[in-house]
Formats: structure tokens, C-alpha cells, sequence
């Protein structure tokens, strides 16, 4: 997990900190019930205070997205898939609605590009 | 106390202090002698010698080993050490009880060895004297222990030049005065301790009341 | 860890108090203030080397009558950098620190003297630099539960500090160590500081963490009209503008004619400051 935050920002750090962790939950690079890191080994690889990982931490517990337990740790909630699947389907609409952008303005008719998915979804599981 | 005992130990060790301090001594007794055997003029020798050679010879190890330069350590590094203020006094007072001991025997014996000469010799009363001499001069320059690094320097600087400049010239009516006074020369050597004694205990109270 | 109950000191000229401070483990806590403002004096009390006219220290749920030595055994401390025998080598002033001191950590000592390179003279001969750095060195090796530092990086380059610093931020990573830290370099403290305790004049004016800190406090900016008719606790005109010092919630003045910034511990102190001058003068 990267996370890269600006001091110079007007977004307060815990709140980068925080969308940054969720978008890493979000494209899945975090599973659920794994550990986030300790608060202390945050704050000493990102030079900031504890205080202000632990209000990260509280906001993304206020988000429902983690869960922190007393002197175990802060760990992913499970609720968690249903978010990263309509993560998924809004990034799959974007990139069909670019898709279909391309046909029409090409003058590409529908049934063609539904060929061509039917073809891919095919070949993808073939693949797999 | 004991580990205190044990870190002023190797302080000593590690500043050379008593290789520095028996250099040092051997140049007081160099310059004494040297003005005696100039002078040739105080005569006899056996009321002053000793007691100020055991006076004198207190200096050169309580200024090498105690020396502060400029940074107290008294006052700053060791009370912030795991130590109580009473290890560091006592511990202190132990360190230069031994060191007056020291004294007292290497100046007896140099007295001896130089007795033929100039009639050094002590007899015990004036023996007595030195040891009460001494030690009450002891006592007092304990009481530097409250000021800071630099002054007490000078202090004992000043002391030791006193010291000599005295025992040049009115030194041998002071003990010579002492000694009419007390004859057996044993009661002034036990005033002189009690009363340092009591001084140090005084002292000590201050020490551990006091503030920076 | 760190505990002190309307603690209080008078001077002549001077009195410090009541204070009244926690700092729990774990946290590093920025004691910050003015050159005179009374840090160094309360540093002295909470060392036992001055004696409180009234108030506690406590430290390690212990007191200083009952158990001095080993408070002491678990506390690092710098204050003044000639603390150490002057003529004293580094190896040779580690041996006496080693025997002083019953947790003495050879490792750390090791890679941190090499890490910044101490040469191996009479500390009288180091710079200025290399004898603060060989004191902080000194006090990070001997498994200290708490720290106390008072103005432990004046006199070092800013590479040395930071990286310093960066080992502040390292030796209380395990949770179970505390850091008081006293200063008027603003900036080491925006570095790694967690709670900051501003002294002023011999009183605490608060002490916060920082993220209450940066949701307390912000410069405002405006024009003259607008910035008089706000509560401010400091000001300052210039030519174009006035600026001061706001303590309160940004929403608040969501309607004001005014910008807002997030004030940092200069700006704090610099306004608060000034707030305290014109409230002198009127």
C-alpha cells in the first residue's frame, strides 16, 4: 500500500491519509479482516503524528470501513465487498461508457459490440 | 553509594587524576623545599614541617581530581544521574577522607625521608597537630562543594599559595602557637575533628536541601 | 508517565505556576514558549533539581522522596550541552555512563555514535554540533523510559536535527516510552511532536494535541473592518491587510469577509504574544 501525503495541501493529513487508505481498500489491495499497519509504525513512516493516524483511523471506522479493536489493532470490516463491488460495476460503467461512446461516434452499430463482448467474456474465461 | 563510589573511581581513572595529582605534589614539595634550602632561615623545622606538608599535600589531588572546568558536574551531570543527593555527598566526603589519609602518609614519610637534612622530623604532638590541621583545613575547603567549578579553582589556587606564602613566614608562630597551647598536641588534633566533623554534617544538610 | 499537579515556583522577578501537565506513554510532548517563559524552570522541577515551592511531580506512578534513584535510573535527560566532563573522550565518558546507568543499551549507543560520525577528542574539542549530538546520543541509550530534553537541538545543522528527530520518532515507536521536549524551534516540533504545552510568562496557555491544535487555531486575513469586529486573541497591521489570530471552529466564520489558514505553532505563539503586549498596554 502506498500512501503519499502533502503538507502543503489544504486537505488536512488525516484526511488524505484516510481517502488513501480507502481507495486501496476499494481497488482490493487490502482484504477483508486484514491488519491495517500499527498507528505507530504509520506515524513513523509517514513523519506524522500518532494523534493524527489515529484520527484517520477513527474516520474510516466512522465510515463503517474499518473496524479498531483495543490493543489489537485496526482491521478491514467485511461489509467492506459490497462497497468494492460497486467500486467495480461504477469503474465497469465508465469504461463501457467509453466503449459506446467510441461505437457511435464511429457509427458502430450495438449488435456489433455485443459480439465482441459475448467473444471476449468467452475467451476470458477460456483463459482462466 | 557503592556504585557512586564505583563511577568517581573511574572518573579518576579515565582523567589520569592520579598520575597528574603525585606530579603535581612533587612540584609543591620541589618549590618548599627549594625555598627552604634557599632561604635556610626557619629553623627548626620539626613544628611546621609536617603539618603543612600534610596540609599542602591535601591540594594537588583534591584540585586534579575534583577539577569542574567549566562544568560542574556537581551542579549538573551527577544530580541528574540515578543517584541521591546523600550518595553524592557522602560519597564524596568518603573519597576525600581517603585522599587526607594519603596525604598524611606520604607527607609523614617524606618528613622522615628528608628529616636528616633540615630536622623535619616530626615528634608526635606536632604530629597530632598535623592531623588536626589538616583535617579541619579539609572541612572547610568541603564546603566548596555548593559552588560552581570555576570558582573553587581558584579557591583552592588561592589556598595553596596561601598555604606556602604562610609557611614561609608566619606559619611557624601559628603552629608554634598551637603547639604552646595545646602540648600534648592530642586534644587540639580531637577538637580539630570533632569540629570538622560537625562541619561536614553541617555541610551535608545544606547539600541536600539545595537547590541548582 | 508524567504527571504534575499545580506544581509552582517563585522567583523574585518571577513565578511559574500553577501547572498542571500529563503526558501519557508513548506520546511526545512538545513544551514550547519564549525565551524566559518558564519551560526550563518547570524542566528543573520535573527533574528534581530544583525544588517546587508547592505541587507534585509525579513520574512512573512514583515520587521523587520515595523512590529518586530509580525514577532517575529510567530517565534520559539533556540540558546544557557542557554537562559532560569536558575533557572527557566520548569512550571515555560512555564507560561512566555505563556504570551510572543499570539499562545502558551498547547497541543502540554504537550504531548512533557511528551513525553520526562522533569523532573520538575531548568533548571540549567537538563542535558545538557533534557535543549536542553525542548528548542526545547519550540519552537515547540507556532504554530511558521518558526523556527529557531541554533545547536539545540548538546548535545543529538542520540535517543532523532532522535526523535526530527522526530517531525521537523511532525510540517511542514501541509504545511503552514518552518524550518531553523543550524548545523554541517551532519547526522541530511540527516535525514530531504529538502534544504541545505552551508556556507563557510562567503559565500554561494550553496544551493539546495536534490535531485539536490545527482545528483550534487559524490566521485570519482581511481587511481592516472585518477583522476588527472579530474576537481575536493576537493582531498585526500591515499595509495591505490585518491578520490575527482566530481560536475557535473554521465554521465559524464561514461568513466573514475573511481567508482563513491554518495557523501553525509560530503563528500561535507569535499572535498570542502580541494579544498579551496590547492587552499590557490597555
Amino acid at each position: 500500500m502506498t500512501i503519499l501525503i502533502n503538507n502543503t495541501s489544504k486537505t488536512p493529513v488525516y484526511q488524505q491519509i484516510a481517502v488513501q487508505i480507502r481507495q486501496s481498500m476499494l481497488k482490493g489491495e487490502l482484504s477483508e479482516g486484514e491488519a491495517l499497519p500499527s498507528v505507530r509504525s504509520l506515524s513513523s513512516d509517514l513523519g506524522v503524528s500518532v494523534i493524527t493516524i489515529k484520527k484517520a483511523y477513527d474516520l474510516l471506522e466512522d465510515q463503517g470501513l474499518v473496524v479498531t479493536q483495543a490493543g489489537r489493532g485496526t482491521f478491514v470490516l467485511e461489509k467492506n465487498l459490497d462497497l468494492v463491488r460497486d467500486f467495480k460495476l461504477k469503474e465497469i460503467q465508465d469504461i463501457l461508457a467509453k466503449a459506446i461512446d467510441t461505437a457511435k461516434s464511429s457509427g458502430i452499430k450495438q449488435d456489433d459490440v455485443q459480439e465482441i463482448f459475448s467473444l471476449l467474456w468467452e475467451e476470458n474465461h477460456a483463459g482462466n | 553509594m557503592s556504585r557512586f563510589l564505583k563511577l568517581e573511581g573511574q572518573t579518576i581513572k579515565e582523567k589520569g587524576a592520579i598520575k597528574k595529582s603525585l606530579l603535581i605534589l612533587l612540584f609543591y614539595y620541589a618549590i618548599y623545599m627549594g625555598f627552604l634550602v634557599f632561604f635556610n632561615s626557619i629553623t627548626p623545622q620539626s613544628d611546621v614541617f609536617f603539618p603543612t606538608l600534610s596540609t599542602l599535600s591535601l591540594i594537588p589531588f583534591l584540585t586534579t581530581i575534583f577539577d569542574d572546568d567549566n562544568t560542574s558536574p556537581l551542579r549538573r551531570l551527577l544530580p541528574s544521574l540515578p543517584f541521591t543527593r546523600s550518595d553524592i555527598f557522602l560519597g564524596r566526603s568518603m573519597i576525600k577522607v581517603f585522599i587526607w589519609l594519603s596525604s598524611l602518609v606520604i607527607s609523614y614519610l617524606f618528613s622522615l625521608l628528608v628529616g636528616p637534612f633540615i630536622d623535619s622530623a616530626p615528634k608526635l604532638p606536632i604530629v597530632y597537630i598535623g592531623i588536626g590541621f589538616s583535617f579541619l583545613f579539609l572541612t572547610i575547603e568541603h564546603l566548596s562543594i555548593h559552588l560552581k567549578g570555576r570558582v573553587t579553582t581558584l579557591i583552592r589556587g588561592g589556598l595553596a599559595g596561601g598555604l606556602l606564602g604562610m609557611s614561609m613566614s608566619s606559619g611557624m608562630y601559628l603552629f608554634q602557637g598551637i603547639r604552646e597551647t595545646f602540648p600534648s598536641g592530642y586534644t587540639f588534633m580531637f577538637a580539630s575533628l570533632i569540629v570538622g566533623i560537625l562541619l561536614t554534617l553541617i555541610n551535608m544538610r545544606i547539600y541536600q536541601r539545595r537547590a541548582l | 508517565m508524567l504527571e504534575i499537579n499545580q506544581i509552582e515556583k517563585s522567583y523574585p522577578k518571577f513565578h511559574l505556576g500553577p501547572v498542571d501537565l500529563t503526558l501519557p506513554e508513548g506520546y511526545i510532548m512538545g513544551l514550547v514558549g519564549e525565551n524566559g517563559a518558564g519551560k526550563s524552570t518547570l524542566i528543573y522541577t520535573i527533574m528534581n533539581l530544583l525544588p517546587p515551592k508547592s505541587g507534585e511531580v509525579s513520574i512512573f506512578g512514583m515520587n521523587y522522596k520515595e523512590n529518586e534513584v530509580l525514577i532517575k535510573e529510567h530517565i534520559g535527560f539533556i540540558y546544557e550541552q557542557s554537562s559532560f566532563y569536558e575533557n572527557l573522550t566520548p569512550s571515555s565518558m560512555a564507560r561512566l555512563l555505563r556504570l551510572s546507568y543499570k539499562n545502558w543499551d551498547d547497541a543502540t549507543y554504537r550504531r548512533l555514535m557511528e551513525q553520526f560520525s562522533i569523532a573520538e577528542k575531548p568533548l571540549k574539542k567537538l563542535s558545538k554540533g557533534q557535543r549536542a549530538t553525542y548528548h542526545f546520543i547519550a540519552a537515547l541509550s540507556h532504554n530511558a523510559r521518558l526523556l527529557i530534553l531541554d533545547e536539545p537541538t540548538s546548535g545543529l545543522d538542520p540535517i543532523v536535527r532532522r535526523e535526530l528527530l527522526d530517531e525521537l520518532r523511532r525510540y517511542v515507536e514501541p509504545g511503552n516510552r514518552s518524550v518531553l521536549f523543550s524548545t523554541h524551534i517551532t519547526s522541530d516540533l511540527e516535525q514530531v511532536a504529538d502534544l504541545i504545552t505552551f508556556i507563557h510568562k510562567g503559565q500554561v496557555l494550553f496544551s493539546k494535541d495536534v490535531e485539536e491544535l490545527r482545528e483550534s487555531y487559524h490566521v485570519v486575513k482581511g481587511a481592516k473592518e472585518a477583522i476588527d469586529t472579530l474576537p481575536l486573541l493576537g493582531k498585526q497591521s500591515k499595509r495591505t491587510h490585518v491578520q490575527g489570530l482566530y481560536e475557535g471552529e473554521r465554521g465559524d466564520l464561514a461568513d466573514a469577509q475573511v481567508e482563513l489558514e491554518p495557523a501553525s505553532l509560530e503563528d500561535i505563539m507569535f499572535f498570542m504574544k502580541r494579544g498579551d503586549e496590547h492587552e499590557q498596554i490597555s
